[in-house]
């Protein structure tokens, strides 16, 4: 045990650090960058290079009407699984539209099937997938805009809640409304799939963003052509990969099949949206994502306020504030 | 405009997406719950969550913020707008989150903020950011006076603020606080002009010769001026009023003398005031004994004094150089130097008034319902004002006790005594002849309807027990952390007030006062009188120089043009008496060559000065 006064040391975990940073630089060092690109690029065709748009460009393809985000949020009072309790929000907003569409919802794990704690994330994350896109739904029906942009890959809501993502996926084509999904992080591994094996890079350890890291200049776009079967392309979700910012990580964007074509002449307008600086997606969806959350302390005194005292201290009393 | 964020029973804060708050505005919240609640907004921000401070990182990007305009959004109308409200009164539980909050109407803070009216009180501003209630306030306050800002003049704009004068009995004292230029001397001429408007009996104490009431401001319109010259009397220490010698203490009369000549008194002397001086002395009888003095000392020793005492022609003769072996025996040792500095200085003060006058004028004043503006140097005023103090409040307390015992003595008013610099007068840690008596008005004053007025840069120089009674304080801008500290314990002051002080604009003052019971954020007035001596000396320099070369030129116009042979002959033809020599022309003609009135060209002859035109 350490005394006061006396000095942690450090010198034995940073030695471990170093050697997992060694590790690493070993594994990577197996991506062969010009390789991957010969490889993949003759499957799925060169790069498309976007352009950024003038402002009445901009206005002329989303017709005056602007364009909409969705996004959700959820935050949680309490202790640890099942004693706490969530706050789930999902906002669509408009850039043209003065009023916002917000959905709000109360999680209780206390009041669902007692499966553990990764069928309650589940759970939880459905609420919360459900709610987006019932906000999202309003939003086709309220507003003009023609685009309406989600944060997050698209396919995360034929897992959440299936039958919603039907309905309104139906909804979307028939009003013409092109919903665009953008994944900040890609967590797949379509490309390595189709291509590991070819590069000789085994697909447990490696995902499709250290494949495409640095892969795609600014501005650039990746298409999954034609025949190149997902288990997105499987549910209907057409895909691609796209350099928005200076940052070398790449975004994937997620369209619904029927309307892939027409949603990809939206590229551009993304592409404009999206700072130079920043962390790669459209500002519109920082906005949408600043605006959704909730603070804690707005948690804390909005369940304080409702919940009485001894309900808060038995069941839900955060041991955090206690310490 | 709606409350946000955590509250609790004091304080809220409240949103606002369209209008910036102003600091020390009153709002209303209305809670479902606990009905109108009025809150004072104690700091302001304003925030726009999208523009973070790394400029570079997430957005930076200008295009992009360009582009979103072009989809519709403009992202400066996020700007939101958030204060910090005290509530005024505690509630019973946290205000509710989201409640309304709104602009009060005047009826729903004239409680607040209004304790008197226009003709009982002293009008002394306008209570600030109260500006949103001018649509609602009644006639009766609207347009009493006006604002000076930036040297412009405004008309009101707000609620006044009245000083209900009455409430002195039961919270007695006013102190005026701030650093130079603060607006203290400002402030006191707008309250003494109310004073005036209501004829109350005041003495002000001016060692600044600056409380003069007979010029108007020049930029104030006329129907808000008013004309005090038959309220006030200007009286100067020597030649208006005086102090009778017989009431001077030992420490008095050194004061007043090392006060008459500052600088050259010297320890010598102050023992010849302290050994020669007797209780109930007359001017006379003081200065006859410091002559025989001075007289035996020139005739040099004893031996001498008593064989002219033996030669004595007369009785009266014979009394003299009596008196005189007597004085020399005690006091021969004396320095004959210092008691010669005593006497011309004494005889000096005595020429000028200051021992033949007394305070009558004064008290004329005070039985008129009058003020009387008393003026002399600082170190005299210290002297004087507790002679004057003294005698006025013993008059006043004699007539009150005498009621009480059923005596009928003479009438004798209640009065105010107001007075800058009191630190001088009242200091912490030391004593001044003042001193005694002011702390007793501070402290008893309340009950024979004596009130005082104090002003000074430096409270954190003030005599605590005085500081304590003043239970009204006006504080002006203060830089000082000791004189912060100061008010802060003496005082309502918060500590985000507090944190303001050093940032007040000057006329900018928070007013503490137990007849509120809280501190309100005021602009003083303007005042309807200025001071004789407001100009600016830089002004004044400017404004004497030019006025003395238009005088230069004009006389040495018939000379032009003047060759350097000339230049003695002109010199003895000018009228002007400011020029001195040859060098002195010189460049006096030089300046006025500068100044275009005349010019030079260079001839055969050498430089000559020709009219410019
Ligand atoms: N209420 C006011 N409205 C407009 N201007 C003001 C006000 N009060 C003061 N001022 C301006 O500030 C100047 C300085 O004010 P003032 O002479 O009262 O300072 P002060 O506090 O007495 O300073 P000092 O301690 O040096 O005597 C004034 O000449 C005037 O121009
Ligand atoms: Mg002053």
């Amino acid at each position: 045990m350490l005394l006061w006064g006396e000095k942690m040391d450090y010198s034995l975990l940073k030695q471990k650090l170093s050697s997992i940073d060694y590790k690493f630089k070993e594994r990577y060092e197996k991506i062969d960058k010009e390789k991957i690109k010969n490889v993949l690029f003759d499957i799925t065709g060169n790069p498309i290079k976007l352009k950024k748009l003038h402002e009445d460009e901009i206005e002329k393809q989303t017709l005056g009407c602007g364009i909409v985000g969705v996004d959700g949020s959820i935050n949680s009072y309490g202790g640890l699984y099942p004693h706490y309790i969530s706050i789930i929000q999902a906002l669509s907003k408009s850039t043209k539209e003065k009023e916002d569409i917000i959905l709000q919802d109360v999680y209780v794990p206390l009041f669902e099937e007692d499966d553990g704690q990764i069928g309650d994330e589940a759970r939880r994350r459905a609420m919360m997938s459900r709610l987006e896109i019932e906000a999202a739904t309003i939003a086709i029906d309220k507003f003009q805009s023609k685009v309406i942009l989600m944060d997050g890959s698209l396919m995360h809501y034929s897992i959440d809640c299936s039958s919603e993502w039907e309905k309104f996926k139906r909804k979307a084509v028939i009003k013409n409304k092109i919903i665009i999904g953008v994944t900040e992080e890609v967590k797949t591994k379509d490309i390595i799939n189709i291509i590991g094996s070819k590069i000789n890079i085994g697909c447990e350890t490696f995902y499709d963003r250290d494949l495409l890291f640095g892969l795609l200049n600014m501005g650039e776009m990746l298409l999954l052509e034609g025949n190149i079967k997902t288990k997105k392309t499987e549910s209907g979700i057409k895909s691609c990969y796209i350099r928005l910012s200076e940052d070398p990580q790449v975004a994937g964007l997620d369209f619904i099949e029927e309307q892939y074509e027409e949603a990809l002449s939206y590229c551009d307008l993304i592409y404009t949206l999206t700072p130079l600086k920043g962390r790669g997606i459209p500002f519109w969806l920082d906005v949408v994502d600043k605006e959704v959350k909730i603070t804690d302390d707005m948690v804390k005194s909005l369940v304080e306020s409702a919940i009485s005292r001894d309900i808060r201290e038995r069941i839900l009393n955060p041991k955090r504030s206690k310490r | 405009m709606k409350v946000a964020g955590i509250t609790n029973q004091q304080e809220v804060y409240v949103v606002s997406d369209s209008k910036p708050f102003k600091i020390n505005q009153i709002l209303i919240i209305e809670d479902e719950n606990l009905g109108s609640l009025l809150g004072e907004v104690v700091e302001t921000s304003s925030y726009n969550k999208y523009i973070p401070f790394n400029i570079n990182g997430e957005m930076g990007d200008n295009n992009v913020l360009e582009s979103l305009r072009a989809l519709g959004y403009n992202i400066d109308e996020n700007t939101i707008y958030i204060a910090r409200l005290n509530l005024i009164v505690e509630a019973q539980y946290p205000v509710t989150v989201g409640s309304k909050v709104r602009y009060p109407s005047f009826d729903e803070v004239k409680d607040l903020l209004v304790k008197s009216s226009p003709e009982r009180g002293l009008v002394l501003g306008v209570v600030k950011s109260t500006e949103e209630l001018d649509d609602t306030i009644d006639n009766k306050y609207r347009d009493l006076l006006c604002l000076l800002q930036n040297g412009k003049v405004k008309n009101q704009s707000g609620i006044p603020f009245i000083f209900d004068i009455k409430s002195m009995q039961q919270y007695p004292h006013i102190g005026i606080f701030g650093g130079s230029g603060s607006g203290k001397s400002f402030g006191m001429r707008v309250i003494l002009e109310e004073i005036m408007k209501l004829s109350i009996p005041t003495i002000v104490l001016d060692p600044h010769y600056e409380m003069d009431f007979s010029t108007p401001f020049d930029k104030l319109e006329s129907k808000y001026r008013t004309d005090f010259k038959d309220k006030f009397k200007c009286l100067q220490i020597g030649r208006h009023v005086g102090i009778k010698f017989s009431n001077l203490s030992v420490r008095d009369l050194s004061a007043i003398l090392s006060a008459a000549s500052p600088g050259s008194f010297t320890e010598p002397m102050m023992s010849v005031v302290e050994q020669l001086h007797k209780k109930g002395d007359t001017y006379y009888s003081f200065e006859e004994r410091l002559m025989i003095l001075k007289e035996a000392q020139e005739i040099g020793n004893e031996r001498r004094i008593v064989e002219l005492l033996n030669n004595a022609v007369d009785s009266v003769e014979q009394d003299r150089y009596k008196r005189m072996v007597d004085i020399y025996k005690k006091y021969g040792t004396l320095p004959a130097q210092s008691v010669n500095g005593i006497l011309w200085r004494l005889q000096r003060l005595n020429k000028e008034g200051l021992f033949t006058n007394d305070i009558r004028e004064i008290e004329n004043c005070l039985m008129q319902g009058k003020t009387a503006v008393v003026q002399g140097p600082l170190k005299i005023m210290n002297v004087f004002s507790s002679y004057v103090i003294t005698s006025l409040y013993h008059k006043r307390r004699d007539y009150r006790d005498g009621l009480q015992l059923g005596e009928s003595l003479d009438y004798f008013p209640p009065f105010i005594i107001a007075f800058d610099e009191c630190h001088n007068f009242v200091p912490k840690g030391y004593d001044t002849s003042a001193k005694s008596v002011i702390k007793e008005i501070a402290q008893e004053g309340r009950k024979y309807g004596v009130f005082l007025i104090l002003a000074t840069q430096r409270p954190a120089l003030l005599d605590e027990t005085v500081t304590a009674q003043l239970n009204t304080k006006l504080v002006f801008r203060t830089v000082r952390a000791s004189d912060i500290d100061t008010i802060k314990e003496e005082t309502d002051i918060t500590s985000e007030e507090a944190k303001r002080l050093p940032y007040l604009q000057s006329g900018d003052t928070f007013i503490s006062s137990a007849i509120f019971g809280r501190t309100v954020a005021v602009r003083i007035r303007m005042a309807k009188t200025t001071s004789v001596h407001t100009e600016n000396p830089f002004d004044e320099l400017l404004n004497m120089n030019s006025k003395k070369y238009e005088e230069l030129f004009k006389d040495i116009k018939d000379h032009l043009p003047i060759y350097p042979n000339d230049l003695l002959s002109v010199l003895k033809n000018l009228n002007s008496a400011g020029i001195r020599d040859i060098e002195d022309l010189k460049s006096s003609l030089e300046a006025l060559v500068d100044m275009g009135y005349i010019r030079k060209s260079s001839t055969i002859f050498g430089q000559c000065y020709e009219s410019a035109v």
